[in-house]
């Protein structure tokens, strides 16, 4: 399990756990990022991502997107 | 027959003010970007003998609402008590949309969902059985495509039928696992004890909503005196899980919703993704986004700029036919000093901030709006800002108020209120007159440096106050940064040109009712009190003028400058109008800035300078009043504002009479 | 590389082409701004730095489209995008400075309307947008250029 923050570009991952709980977390979720959600990591700039889940894109900073841990799809 | 009041509810940019404006026949703002609404704008319209009164709400993700633009949709939603919402899904995107359904479901009320953009999904190949979502859903859907109008007319009338049902909405009902049900039982139950604390929500519902974890429920119950069992029990790790469940409930319905209702053909790349690695790339993005900042500055002033001396003629025309024409000197005085030197002066600029909103419109509708705050977050982040901060900076170039409306969609507070302090320094429109008035008369051909030169300090000053906030008062890092990317659209050039004009409509208004009403007042306490010289420093005004002129004497002011300063509070674009009247009219006004012994371009500058970062206008007060919702932080905004001023203004009145003195 | 088959190869080549042009319609109107050109084209120092941005967009393309070529798709368009867009801003631009010298009586050339070193640059670099931006929706309807 690796942080979104280090991940590359293109690769296609699936999340396996949220970081902390708060209203971060929560925003996360009700934007649908929640553990077993597959990711396609559109963008990688430094540690920001952009991220595609389905039919939406979702830009992340450094520090919401190393609160979500994911491992590379088989 | 009776009003029937429905809301607009839905994601944010699904397209709930294009389908408010085009119900009502308004011209609300729109943009494709997340948060463009933020506060409820209400319309009306009459079909068949009813009037519907329609409510748009900002867009939210969930209800539970961590931004106050959130907020205000989810008290409209839990507490207005309308006859039916609306809910507006983005048919591209159905499956993160039903999430919002679910939670909509359970409040209760007579629903009606309007599935949008079916024109993009029959584009993208999509094909959605909305037929299936109505019998799934147990809510009534209609497909609709907000920007050209179609299927409105069916969308009202099935919002009619629905409203003048008797018998009371049931929708389809999420499924919970056990855990949860038991739990939301026992405090349904234990609620309908205290229903009267509920207002209109029905136990069972809040008791779902305490489970989920609204805090703002859990609050208002606490102060009311309630502890609630479970919620104030059970340790914080068990009720994340629960709150977990639920949250997989409701995504487990949508996904199951949408893959019986839906087709399309997935997992294909789309071009906006290809885009999107070059124009957010890490080292390309922020010089790509300079680039189109330097054409869009440079558009704003040299294309408008036929357009300002067009009009220059006309005035120029009026001057002259009132010369030759006879008439009593005290009306020959208001026309010439009031009307055409104050309002004319300001009128002059309308072309340079027409093409500005214009820009700003197209830069909104495609989409690229987004990915600048995306690609800006790391160097915002670096002084203490947030990346979405970034946007109601964008906007403030147009006008402050807006933009300082627009920190609703930040969640922290400290955030909030660092942007809000630094909004004002983003140069509006209403301040391009006086620099193109000063820098055109003292700097001649280096007028356009120098004016870009003030946009960039006021960049600077702004970044300098957030690092200063931040370091020293709120000693906290920004919340992270979470935004969605709207998909990018081709800009409608005609929309574009619509929306220009509306804007540009309402400044034309506000020309002709506060710019008008400062001059004539600028007027009348420069011709009284009766038989005093026009102006001179025997007048009302010279007076006032001459009161106020020793603070500002260590910058180098004049009397006629510092009216312009106290007027300008009014609204900026007074500075120019008083000082139109003071000097001797629009077609004299160069002229005789120019020849002022008292004024040289440092002084110019430091007067640029000092309107560029002192008060904002009345207007922008009041929002920042009501957003700071403190009128300490008001204050301190405020004075920060006119500190900061004065300081610069001195610094270059001092630094620059060194080099002109050498 | 053996995915660039006909008629990618050409278009490949000119994006190389169009690398080339824009640099040096860059270094050009960089020159000129500092007051060391031949004033056929207008001096325009952030104009010349905004030209090599784009140039170095395409360069990182032709570098990009050597084994990766969604890559080389993405860049081109955008640069050949960039730079027909600005070019077009160049000519509102310029025309707005000449009818206002027009207007104020002044002595204007209605070259300099077409003498921005951009609408050059850009002319090249039409081809290779309506090529390129077929790509890029070829593309995304699951065509064959992709992965
Ligand atoms: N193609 C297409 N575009 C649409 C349609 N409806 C709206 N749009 C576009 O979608 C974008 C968002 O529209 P808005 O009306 O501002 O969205 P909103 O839901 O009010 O957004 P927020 O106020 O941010 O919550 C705009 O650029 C519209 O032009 C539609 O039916 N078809
Ligand atoms: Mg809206």
């Amino acid at each position: 399990m690796v942080p979104l923050s280090l991940t590359k570009s293109g690769e296609k991952v699936v999340v396996r756990s949220i970081c902390g709980t708060g209203h971060l977390a929560k925003t996360l979720g009700q934007l649908g990022i929640i553990i077993g959600i597959e990711l396609t990591i559109i963008q990688k700039a430094k540690e920001s991502v952009i991220v595609r889940i389905g039919e939406s894109r979702y830009a992340l900073g450094a520090g919401a997107a190393s609160m979500v841990l994911v491992e590379p799809r088989k | 027959m009776k009003d029937i009041r429905i809301l607009f509810a839905g994601n944010p940019n699904v397209g709930k003010t294009t389908l408010f404006n085009s119900i009502c026949g308004v011209h609300q703002h729109t943009g494709n970007y997340p948060g463009v609404t933020v506060e409820i704008k209400t319309g009306k319209r009459q079909i068949n003998g009813h009037s519907i009164i329609v409510s748009d709400l900002p867009g939210t993700y969930s209800l539970s609402a961590f931004t106050p633009d959130e907020q205000v949709a989810r008290d409209a939603l839990l507490s207005s008590g309308p006859d039916v919402v609306i809910q507006i899904i983005d048919a591209t995107n159905i499956e993160r949309n039903l999430f919002l359904t679910t939670q909509l479901m359970e409040i209760g009320l007579p629903m009606v969902i309007a599935l949008n953009m079916c024109d993009l999904a029959d584009e993208q190949g999509m094909t959605i059985d909305a037929d299936c979502l109505e019998r799934n859903l147990k809510i009534p859907v209609v497909r609709i495509v907000a920007r050209k109008g179609e299927g409105v007319e069916e969308l009202i009338k099935t919002i009619i039928q629905v409203s003048t049902h008797k018998t009371p909405a049931v929708h389809r009902a999420v499924e919970y696992p056990h855990s949860v049900t038991s739990h939301i039982s026992e405090i349904g139950n234990y609620l309908s004890a205290h229903a009267s604390l509920l207002g209109s929500l029905s136990p069972h519902y809040a008791a779902i909503r305490l489970m989920e974890g609204d805090e703002h429920l859990e609050k208002m119950l606490h102060e009311k005196g309630c502890t609630i069992p479970f919620i104030d029990t059970t340790d914080p790790a068990e009720r994340d899980g629960i709150a977990e469940d639920i949250l997989l409930a409701r995504y487990k319905i949508s996904e199951e919703i949408t893959t019986c209702s839906v087709q399309c053909s997935m997992g294909r790349v789309m071009p906006g993704d290809l885009i999107d690695q070059v124009l957010t790339h890490r080292l390309f993005g922020i010089p790509i986004f300079l680039s189109c900042m330097w054409f869009a500055f440079q558009l704003t002033f040299s294309a408008s700029n036929p357009f300002i001396v067009g009009i220059e003629y006309i005035f120029g025309y009026f001057t002259e036919l009132m010369n030759s024409v006879d008439m009593d000197p005290l009306i020959r005085s208001f026309l010439s000093d009031g009307v055409i030197g104050g309002v004319g002066s300001v009128l002059v600029f309308v072309p340079s901030i027409f093409v500005m909103f214009l820009l700003l419109s197209i830069l909104e509708d495609t989409g690229y709006l987004a990915r600048a705050a995306f690609v800006m977050d790391r160097l915002m982040h670096s002084v203490g800002l947030h990346g979405r901060s970034f946007i109601p900076f964008l906007i403030g170039f147009g006008c402050n108020v807006p933009a300082i409306m627009a920190t609703r969609t930040l969640q922290s507070r400290a955030d909030r209120i660092i942007t809000i302090i630094t909004i004002p320094f983003m140069s509006c429109a209403a301040r391009l007159p006086v620099y193109v008035l000063f820098a055109g008369v003292f700097f001649g051909a280096a007028a356009g440096n120098v004016i870009f030169f003030l946009y960039v300090l006021g960049i600077v000053v702004a970044i300098l106050s957030a690092l200063i906030f931040r370091r020293l008062v709120f000693k906290d890092e920004p919340s992270p940064f979470i935004m969605e990317l709207p998909p990018y659209r081709k800009p409608s050039g005609f929309a574009a040109a619509v929306h220009m004009w509306f804007k540009g409509r309402e400044y034309l208004k506000r020309a002709g009712l506060v710019i008008f009403g400062g001059v004539i007042v600028v007027w009348a306490l420069a011709t009284l009190p009766a038989g005093v010289e026009y102006g001179s420093a025997d007048s009302l005004v010279g007076i006032i003028g001459q009161v106020f002129q020793p603070v500002f004497a260590p910058l180098g002011f004049n009397w006629q400058l510092v009216v312009g300063l106290i007027f300008g509070f009014i609204a900026k674009e007074v500075v120019v109008g008083s000082l139109g009247t003071l000097y001797g009219g629009e077609e004299m006004l160069e002229s005789s800035l120019a020849a002022d012994p008292t004024l040289h371009p440092i002084i110019a500058l430091a007067y640029m300078v000092f309107v560029l970062l002192y008060l904002p206008c009345v207007a922008a007060l009041g929002v920042i009043r009501q957003e700071m919702g403190t009128w300490k932080w008001t204050g301190i905004a405020i004075g920060w504002g006119i500190f900061v001023a004065y300081v610069f203004a001195f610094i270059i009145v001092h630094v620059g009479s060194l080099f002109i003195g050498a | 590389m053996n995915n660039t088959t006909y008629p990618h190869q050409y278009l490949y080549g000119w994006t190389g082409i169009v690398t080339l042009t824009t640099g040096i319609a860059g270094i050009i109107s960089i020159r000129e701004g500092a007051g060391i050109g031949t004033g056929l084209f207008i001096p325009d120092i952030p104009g010349g730095c905004i030209l090599l941005l784009i140039a170095a967009l395409f360069a990182t393309a032709v570098i990009k489209g050597r084994t990766d070529r969604p890559g080389w798709i993405s860049f081109s368009y955008i640069g050949a995008l960039l730079l027909v867009v600005f070019a077009g801003c160049a000519i509102l631009v310029e025309t707005g400075n000449f009818l206002t010298l027009i207007m104020e009586g002044e002595e204007a050339h209605l070259l300099t309307i077409v003498s921005s070193s951009f609408i050059w640059a850009a002319i090249l670099a039409i081809p290779l947008l309506a090529g390129v931006s077929k790509l890029l929706y070829g593309c995304s309807c699951g065509g064959d250029c992709c992965e």
